[in-house]
C-alpha cells in the first residue's frame, strides 16, 4: 500500500534524478493503445565510433581545397576514387564493393555529405549521446531515438514486443536504451544459459505454467515482491527486473532463430571479422524474427594518427562497411522493400591533416543510406550545395553541415514507418522547434522515395 | 521493523547536536522528508563492504562486526595501516603473475638437440647417476633431447612409458649429458630453461639444482610427480635462474642430469627438454602480457585486506583510461623494433613488445594504486608523463606547428574538468600548443628518476645517445675488394681467414658510386652488377674502458657482414636473401643512407674475435637494390663508445619506457588559456629548451586548484561510493538532490582546505563521513541503490564465496563481460555507473558466470568448496544455506517469497520435476546445493551494492 509519504518520495526520485529510470511509462502505454504497430517496416543502424572522416568517405573533388598541401598523406589522387557520376563528388576507393547498389534509382544506396547539428560538440561521447538521443545539447535525454520511434506505436507491456528490436553488441546501444530492455548480445549462438536444455530451463525457470504460486529459478527472482516494497523504490529496481524478464522471453526466440544453421541468400559474402559476423547475424535475425530495429557498432574511426591513404587503416574499416552494404543488399533481396540500413558517426574530423598523419574531430560528417525505398544519389555535396573552399566553412577549420542528422531521420522516420508529425515531434522531441528555427538545416534531401 | 519512535529519537539526538549548522538542518531535513527509517547496524555493516570494498567476504565481515563501522572505514582510509603480509593466498598468487626471463644476450652450455644418456625408470638408477664420476657410457643408451611421448615434441621417443596391457610402463626416466667450460669466469649469470611434464629434479654435478612437482630425496623411480599443473605448453619452457648453482661448475667437464617423473602411468604425455645457459645481464621479472595486470586487480580485489585500496586503485587506472594495445602497436611500429623483428624473429619481439607494454600499464596502474589516497595533482601529472597516456592519446606525435588536440580535448573533458565545463575549443588548442614535444623514450631502470622528478625535470634526449666515442676503424685505405659479376668463391670460403684474396682489387671504404660520397668509386657498377664483395684483415680489441664496441655500418641498399667466417649480421631488407645470399641478388626494399646507420654489437661476437696480437677477417658483401639504381654506397666502421646517464637501446629489453621532452618540438610562442575567466593563464613566448616543459605542467597545476576539477572529480566520487543520482548538470541547476548538492559543496570545501589541494583521503573522508555517519553515504535512499560493474560484481561473487581465483580465468570472464581492462578504445574509462552495464548480454554473462562458479563447473570462473563453507558456518540444510547467504549478503533483507524460489530450485530435478534435495546423498546432494548457491547469488538484489 502506498502511503503519502512514498508517493512523495517516488516523486522525488523521479523529479530529481536526470536520469530519471522511472519515467511516465503508463502514460506511453495509454498513447499506444490506440495505434496500430504493425508494419513490416525494418532498419538497420550501424554505428561508427569515434567520428569518421567524411571528407575522405565522399571525397569533394570539386573543392580545390581538397589537396595534397591540406592533406600531404591522407589525399586520394582522382585517378583513385570512385565516381559518383555528377562531376564533383567522388568515393573513397575502398568504398568499390558498395558500388554494384549505388544508383538513381529507387531501391539504391544514398550517400549524405555534410550532416551534422548546430553547435557541434567535439566529444565523442556528448556527440554519440546527442546523435543517438535525438536531441543535440541535452545530456540528460536518457532514452534513444529509436526507442522512442517503437515503443511509441507498441504494447511494451505485451511480452510478445520484447524483440522489436536488438543491438548486436556486448552493450546495449544508447538509441535503443530505454525504461524497458531491449536485448542485447555479442553473438546469438551463445546468448543461452550453460547446460543441457533441461538444466537451462529450469535455470531459468518457466514460468506460470506449472499452475504453482511459486514462480521459478531466474524469471521468479526478477519479478518484484510486494514484500520487497522498500527496495522497489530504490533506483534501477524495475531496470534491473526488465532486464531479467527480457533475459527471460528473448532467449528462447534467439535460440529458436539461430537453431539452424544460417545460409546467406544469394552467395552474400559478409566481411571477416566482428563486425561482418554481427551484420550477418542482423540479418538471420531480419528474415528469422519479427525484429524491427537491429543496431550495431563498428570501432576505429578515432584516426588522430596514421589514418592511412586507401589501404591504410581509414580505408580498411571503410571496406568493411562497403563490403558489409553489399553483402546485405544481397542477401536480403527478398525483404528489401521494407529494408533500411543506415549509417552515424558522431562527427566528421578536420580538413587538414594533423602531423601525426590523421585528422582531429570537427564537424559534419557522412552517412550512407540504403534500402528499398531509397533514391540513390549522392547528396549535399555538388555545386549548387558546395562553395569551391567549403572544407573550411567552419570557423576556417572544419566542414559546415548542410543537414540536421534530425531531419535525415526525420525522413527515415515519416516515410519508411510512417510517422505523422505528432508521431514524429515524439520520437524527436523539439524537433517543430528546430526546424523552425533553422529551416535550411531541416529542409528534406529527398534521399527517400 | 523498526519502530519509528526508535527513528524519532535518533533524528532527534542528531538535531540537537548540530542545531546551527545549517547544513547539517538540510541534511537531516532531506532525509526526513525522504521519509527513511536510518540503516540498521547489520545494514551498514554490509553497505561499507558494498562500497568501500569488494563486497562482504568472510573475513572482512567479520573484521567490520568486530570493530565496528567507523573503525573499518578509518583503517581502510589509511592502508599503511594494513598488511597483507603472511596473507599466502595472495603473495603466491602476484608472484606467479611474473616469470624469469633471460634479458639480453646468452650462450649456451647445453641446448636443446643434445646428446644425453637415459635410463628407464623401471627399477632405481645406480647411486651415483647423477655425479661426474658415475660413467654411463658403457651401460646407458644415448638420444638427442628432448624425452618423452605423446606430444610431438620429443626427439627421443620412449612410448614404452605409457604401458600397455603386455607391458607395464613406468614412471620416470633419468638422463645425464656432459658439458665443457672452458672460463668460469666469464659465466655471470646461469639458468635452466626446462621445458617439462610433469615434474623434475635437476642436478649439476650431483647436487640438486632445480625441481618442479615433485616430492622425496631423491623422489624414488616409482613416486608419481604431485602436479600435472604447470606443465609447459608445446615449444614453450619456463626460465629458471639457477646462480646459487654456478658454485658446482668447473673448469672442464661437468655433468648435467635430470630425473623426470609422470603424475601417472598411462598418461597422455611426457616431455624433458633442459637446457642450460649463461648471461651477462641478470634475470629480470617481468609480465608475459596485458592478461597479468589484470588479474593483478582481482587478486588485489578479492583477496587483500586493503580494499578500499583496490578499489581506488581499479578507480584511477580507470578514470585515467588507457589502452595496451594501442601501447603494443605503437612499439611494434617502432622502425627499430621492425628491424629487431627481422633480425631475431617475429615471435621473440612480439613476445617482448607484449612484456612491455604489460610493464607500460603495470608502471601506471602501480602508481595510482600506491598514490589512491594522495593527491589528485600527481595522479594527474603522473597520467599525462606516463609513456602509455603519452602513447595513447597521441601526445607522441603532437609537434610544433601541428599540433594534435587529442590529448588536450580529452584531459580537460574527462580527466579535470568534465565535458564543457568553463573551457573553450581555443583552450583545447592553446592546450595543444602547450604539450607539444612531449614524448617517450627508454631508460635504463637504474638511472631512472624517481616521480615528480621524472615528469618535471625529464630526460630531453633519446634513449641511447653517446657520450664519447673513439673510431677502432675509421673508413680508410687497406680493403681487399671484389665486384660481384660472379661468385667470390664456394659458399662463404671467401669470408674466411685463410681465404686467398690477392687477385681482389685493393681500395679504401667507402665503396659506391654516384652520390660524391665515396673513396673507391665504381663507375662500372650501375647497370652492370649488383654486389660488392670485400674483405679486411684487422686486429680487433676490445677494450674495457668503452661500453660498447660496434661495426657500424653505412648502406645503400644492403648487407651481409661476417667475421672470421661466421655471419655477425645483415640488413633487414635481405632478411629473405639466403645464406650466403648469391652474388646477383637484388635487395627488394631500397635503403638510403640518410635512412640510419645499422650497428652490429661485437661484445656479442666476443668469442669469435682473437685478442692482439692475432688478425681478424671481416668481410662484407653489399647488394644494391635495381641493376640500374642510380646509386651505392658501403661504409663500415668499428667504434668504441660510452653513453650518457640512462642510455640505453630502443628496443632493450630490460629497458624502461619512461617520459621526455623534446625542446626543438616544443611550441615557444605564447599561450593564453581560460582567457577572459577569472583563471585567465598567460604562458609566456620564449620558453627554450627544457624551459618549455613549463608551459604544460603550468596548466596541469592551475588545473587541479580550478574549480572545474573539483567539481568533476568528486561527481564522480560520489557516484562511485555514493549515488548515481547526481551530475554536473543536475549539480549546477540544482535539480540533483539537495543532499547530495550539499555533499558536493562540502567535498570541495575540503579538496581546497589542504595547502595543497585536491588530496584524496581527506576528499573520501567527507563523503563517506565515517564517524558522524550522518552524510548521504548512510542514507538509506542510496543503500542497494547502486548495480554493480563487471569488475564488481566478478570480484564480489568470488568474496561471497569465499573463492579461488584460477590462472587467468577472471579476465576471460571480463572479457565476455565487456571489460577488458587496460584495454579500454575510447579514452573515458569504463562507466562507473553500473546501471549503464544493465542489460540482456551482461546479465546473462553474470548469470552464467554464478552457475559455473557455483558448481566448480569451469575453470575459469575460480574455485570454492561447499563443504568447507558449510562446516565452517556450521550449515547443515538448504535452509541453513540460505540463512547464511541472506545474512552475510543482504543482511537478512530476501523475503519468503525469493527464498521459496531458492527452496524449489533445490528440491527439484533437472526436468523441473519435484525431488526433495534431502533424498539425494553424496556428490548428487551437493551438486544441487551448489547448484542453489548459483541461484542465491543470481538473485536481482545481489546486482545492487
Amino acid at each position: 500500500m502506498f502511503s503519502r509519504r512514498d508517493f512523495l518520495r517516488m516523486n522525488l526520485a523521479a523529479g530529481a534524478a536526470g536520469f530519471a529510470v522511472s519515467h511516465p511509462f503508463l502514460f506511453n502505454r495509454q498513447l499506444m493503445a490506440a495505434q496500430s504497430g504493425s508494419s513490416a517496416k525494418r532498419m538497420i543502424f550501424i554505428f561508427q565510433r569515434g567520428g569518421n572522416d567524411g571528407v575522405n568517405t565522399i571525397i569533394p573533388r570539386g573543392d580545390k581545397e581538397y589537396n595534397q598541401r591540406n592533406r600531404p598523406t591522407l589525399h586520394i589522387p582522382e585517378n583513385d576514387a570512385l565516381d559518383l557520376g555528377n562531376g564533383f563528388a567522388q568515393a573513397h576507393p575502398r568504398l568499390e564493393p558498395m558500388m554494384d547498389m549505388y544508383g538513381s534509382g529507387k531501391g539504391s544506396l544514398a550517400m549524405l555529405h555534410r550532416i551534422g547539428y548546430a553547435k557541434q560538440s567535439r566529444s565523442h561521447f556528448d556527440s554519440q549521446n546527442y546523435w543517438e538521443h535525438g536531441v543535440p545539447g541535452d545530456a540528460g535525454m536518457k532514452e534513444g531515438m529509436f526507442f522512442r520511434q517503437l515503443v511509441e506505436p507498441l504494447d511494451m507491456s505485451d511480452p510478445k514486443n520484447g524483440f522489436v528490436a536488438a543491438s548486436v553488441s556486448s552493450a546495449q546501444l544508447l538509441a535503443l536504451r530505454g525504461e524497458s530492455p531491449f536485448p542485447s548480445f555479442k553473438a546469438a549462438k551463445r546468448f543461452r544459459l550453460q547446460g543441457n536444455e533441461n538444466l537451462a530451463n529450469k535455470t531459468l525457470g518457466r514460468k506460470a505454467t506449472t499452475g504453482k504460486p511459486v514462480p521459478r529459478g531466474v524469471l521468479g527472482l526478477y519479478e518484484s515482491d510486494p514484500a520487497m516494497m522498500r527496495d522497489r523504490k530504490k533506483l534501477y529496481t524495475e531496470l534491473v527486473q526488465n532486464t531479467g524478464q527480457a533475459l527471460g522471453s528473448t532467449l528462447k526466440k534467439v535460440q529458436d532463430a539461430s537453431r539452424l544453421r544460417y545460409e546467406p541468400a544469394n552467395g552474400a559474402t559478409y566481411p571477416n571479422g566482428d563486425f561482418g559476423q554481427k551484420l550477418e547475424e542482423a540479418a538471420m535475425l531480419i528474415k528469422r524474427t519479427d525484429v524491427k530495429i537491429l543496431g550495431l557498432n563498428i570501432g576505429g574511426w578515432d584516426t588522430h594518427a596514421d589514418q592511412g591513404q586507401a589501404n591504410g587503416s581509414h580505408g580498411n574499416r571503410l571496406g568493411e562497411v562497403a563490403q558489409g552494404f553489399q553483402a546485405l543488399h544481397l542477401d536480403l533481396q527478398a525483404e528489401w522493400d521494407d529494408i533500411i540500413v543506415v549509417t552515424m558517426t558522431e562527427f566528421g574530423r578536420t580538413s587538414k591533416e594533423n602531423a601525426g598523419k590523421g585528422t582531429d574531430h570537427a564537424e559534419a560528417s557522412a552517412m550512407f543510406v540504403a534500402g528499398g525505398g531509397v533514391n540513390g544519389g549522392v547528396y549535399n555535396c555538388d555545386e549548387s550545395r558546395w562553395k569551391n573552399g567549403d572544407l573550411f566553412s567552419e570557423k576556417k577549420r572544419y566542414l559546415a553541415r548542410k543537414t540536421d542528422f534530425r531531419a535525415v531521420f526525420g525522413e527515415i522516420f515519416r516515410k519508411h514507418f510512417g510517422d505523422d508529425e505528432a508521431a514524429l515531434e515524439k520520437v524527436i522531441p523539439g524537433y517543430g522547434e528546430a526546424s523552425l528555427a533553422r529551416p535550411d538545416d531541416f529542409s528534406s534531401l529527398g534521399f527517400m522515395a | 521493523m523498526h519502530g519509528t519512535c526508535s527513528t524519532f529519537a535518533r533524528s532527534t539526538r542528531v538535531l540537537s547536536m548540530k542545531p546551527l549548522d545549517i547544513l547539517g538542518i538540510s541534511l537531516l531535513l532531506s532525509a526526513i522528508a525522504l521519509g527513511a527509517e536510518p540503516l540498521t547496524e547489520e545494514q551498514k555493516i554490509g553497505h561499507v563492504l558494498n562500497r568501500v570494498a569488494y563486497g562482504p567476504s568472510p573475513e572482512d565481515l567479520e573484521r567490520v562486526r568486530d570493530i565496528g563501522a567507523t573503525a573499518y572505514i578509518q583503517e581502510q582510509l589509511h592502508p599503511e595501516r594494513l598488511s597483507d603480509v603472511g596473507n599466502k593466498r595472495l603473495e603466491e598468487a602476484i608472484a606467479d603473475l611474473y616469470i624469469d626471463t633471460i634479458p639480453g644476450s646468452s650462450e649456451y652450455l647445453v641446448r636443446a638437440g643434445d646428446s644425453w644418456h637415459y635410463f628407464k625408470g623401471k627399477v632405481e638408477p645406480p647411486r651415483r647417476w647423477c655425479t661426474p664420476n658415475f660413467n654411463a657410457a658403457s651401460v646407458w643408451p644415448k638420444g638427442p633431447s628432448g624425452f618423452g611421448y605423446g606430444d610431438d615434441d620429443d626427439k627421443t621417443i620412449l612410448e614404452d612409458m605409457r604401458g600397455t596391457n603386455e607391458n607395464a610402463g613406468y614412471l620416470s626416466l633419468y638422463v645425464r649429458t656432459e658439458f665443457e667450460v672452458e672460463d668460469l669466469s666469464q659465466i655471470d649469470n646461469l639458468f635452466l630453461k626446462v621445458a617439462y611434464d610433469d615434474g623434475f629434479v635437476g642436478y649439476l654435478n650431483g647436487k640438486e639444482v632445480l625441481r618442479k612437482n615433485l616430492k622425496g630425496f631423491p623422489p624414488g623411480h616409482d613416486r608419481p610427480a604431485s602436479s600435472s599443473s604447470g606443465t609447459v605448453e608445446r615449444g614453450e619452457h619456463d626460465t629458471f635462474p639457477v646462480n646459487e648453482a654456478k658454485r658446482l661448475l668447473r673448469k672442464g667437464r661437468n655433468v648435467l642430469a635430470f630425473q623426470v617423473h609422470n603424475h601417472r602411468i598411462g598418461s597422455s604425455d611426457l616431455t624433458l627438454i633442459p637446457e642450460l645457459v649463461y648471461a651477462p645481464d641478470a634475470p629480470a621479472k617481468v609480465m608475459e602480457g596485458v592478461q597479468q595486470v589484470q588479474e593483478l586487480m582481482h587478486l588485489r580485489g578479492v583477496y587483500s585486506k586493503k580494499q578500499l585500496q583496490a578499489v581506488l586503485g581499479e578507480f584511477w587506472e580507470n578514470h585515467f583510461c588507457t589502452d595496451f594495445d594501442k601501447v603494443e602497436d605503437y612499439i611494434d611500429d617502432l622502425p627499430a623494433y621492425e628491424q629487431k623483428q627481422s633480425a631475431e624473429g617475429e615471435d621473440r619481439v612480439e613476445k617482448q613488445i607484449a612484456s612491455e607494454a604489460a610493464a607500460i600499464e603495470l608502471q601506471e596502474y602501480e602508481f595510482f594504486y600506491e598514490n589512491a589516497f594522495g593527491h589528485f595533482g600527481d595522479l594527474l601529472l603522473y597520467s599525462a608523463t606516463s609513456p602509455s597516456m603519452l602513447i595513447y592519446l597521441d601526445s607522441v606525435l603532437n609537434l610544433k606547428g601541428e599540433p594534435n588536440e587529442n590529448y588536450a580535448r580529452e584531459i580537460l573533458e574527462l580527466y579535470t574538468f568534465g565535458v564543457d565545463n568553463r573551457y573553450t575549443q581555443a583552450d583545447i588548442e592553446e592546450l595543444a600548443r602547450c604539450f607539444t614535444g612531449w614524448n617517450i623514450r627508454k631508460m635504463n631502470p637504474k638511472d631512472k628518476p624517481g616521480f615528480p622528478e621524472s615528469a618535471r625535470n625529464p630526460s630531453t634526449e633519446p634513449s641511447l645517445s653517446v657520450a664519447k666515442e673513439a673510431a677502432l676503424l675509421d673508413l680508410g685505405p687497406g680493403w681487399k675488394y671484389f665486384k660481384g659479376r660472379r661468385e667470390p668463391s664456394k659458399g662463404t670460403a671467401w669470408t674466411k681467414p685463410g681465404f686467398n684474396d690477392r687477385r681482389w682489387s685493393t681500395g679504401a671504404t667507402g665503396f659506391g658510386y654516384a652520390d660524391d660520397d665515396d673513396a673507391t668509386v665504381l663507375s662500372d657498377m650501375q647497370g652492370r652488377y649488383v654486389s660488392l664483395y670485400l674483405r679486411k684483415t684487422l686486429p680487433i680489441d676490445l677494450p674495457d674502458n668503452y661500453e660498447d664496441v660496434v661495426l657500424e655500418l653505412t648502406y645503400d641498399d644492403g648487407y651481409v657482414a661476417y667475421l672470421n667466417g661466421h655471419e655477425i649480421g645483415r640488413s633487414a631488407n635481405m632478411e629473405d636473401a639466403g645464406s650466403p645470399p648469391k652474388f646477383n641478388y637484388v635487395v627488394p626494399n631500397n635503403h638510403e643512407i640518410d635512412e640510419g646507420v645499422d650497428t652490429i654489437d661485437l661484445r656479442r661476437w666476443h668469442s669469435l674475435i682473437k685478442p692482439p696480437p692475432a688478425l681478424n677477417t671481416l668481410a662484407i658483401q653489399g647488394h644494391n637494390g635495381s641493376r640500374n639504381s642510380s646509386d651505392f654506397s658501403i661504409r663500415p666502421r668499428i667504434v668504441a663508445r660510452n653513453y650518457k646517464l640512462g642510455s640505453i637501446p630502443l628496443t632493450h629489453p630490460l629497458g624502461t619506457w619512461t617520459f621526455r621532452f623534446h625542446p626543438d618540438q616544443h611550441d615557444t610562442g605564447e599561450k593564453v588559456l581560460f582567457k577572459g575567466t577569472e583563471h585567465e593563464l598567460r604562458l609566456p613566448a620564449g620558453r627554450v629548451g627544457k624551459e618549455g616543459i613549463r608551459d604544460a605542467l603550468d596548466v596541469i597545476d592551475a588545473m587541479v586548484a580550478h574549480p572545474s576539477t573539483s567539481e568533476f572529480i568528486i561527481v564522480k566520487l560520489i557516484n562511485k561510493f555514493v549515488s548515481d543520482e547526481i551530475t554536473l548538470e543536475t549539480y549546477h541547476a540544482g535539480t540533483a538532490p539537495s543532499d547530495l548538492i550539499i555533499l558536493m559543496k562540502q567535498a570541495i570545501a575540503t579538496w581546497n582546505a589542504t595547502p595543497r589541494p585536491g588530496h584524496i583521503r581527506s576528499v573520501l573522508h567527507t563523503i563517506l563521513d565515517p564517524v558522524n555517519q550522518q552524510g548521504p553515504f548512510w542514507n538509506p535512499r542510496y543503500q542497494m541503490a547502486k548495480i554493480k560493474t563487471p569488475i564488481e560484481f566478478i570480484n564480489s561473487t568470488h568474496r561471497a564465496l569465499g573463492a579461488q581465483i584460477v590462472d587467468d580465468g577472471l579476465t576471460e570472464r571480463m572479457s565476455d563481460m565487456g571489460m577488458d581492462l587496460f584495454q579500454r578504445d575510447d579514452p573515458d574509462g569504463y562507466p562507473e555507473l553500473g546501471y549503464k552495464w544493465m542489460d540482456t548480454h551482461n546479465l546473462l554473462e553474470r548469470l552464467r558466470f554464478c552457475q559455473d562458479l557455483a558448481v566448480n563447473g569451469d575453470f575459469s570462473a575460480g574455485r570454492w568448496s561447499l563443504p568447507k563453507l558449510m562446516k565452517r558456518h556450521d550449515l547443515s540444510t538448504p535452509q541453513d544455506i540460505i540463512e547464511y547467504f541472506d545474512r552475510a549478503l543482504f543482511q537478512g533483507q530476501l523475503t519468503d517469497r525469493r527464498k521459496a524460489v531458492f527452496l524449489d530450485f533445490v528440491n527439484t530435478d533437472d526436468a523441473g520435476y519435484t525431488d526433495p534435495v534431502d533424498r539425494l546423498k553424496g556428490r548428487a546432494r551437493q551438486r544441487r546445493l551448489e547448484q542453489m548457491v548459483g541461484i542465491i547469488l543470481s538473485t536481482q538484489e545481489f546486482q545492487f551494492q
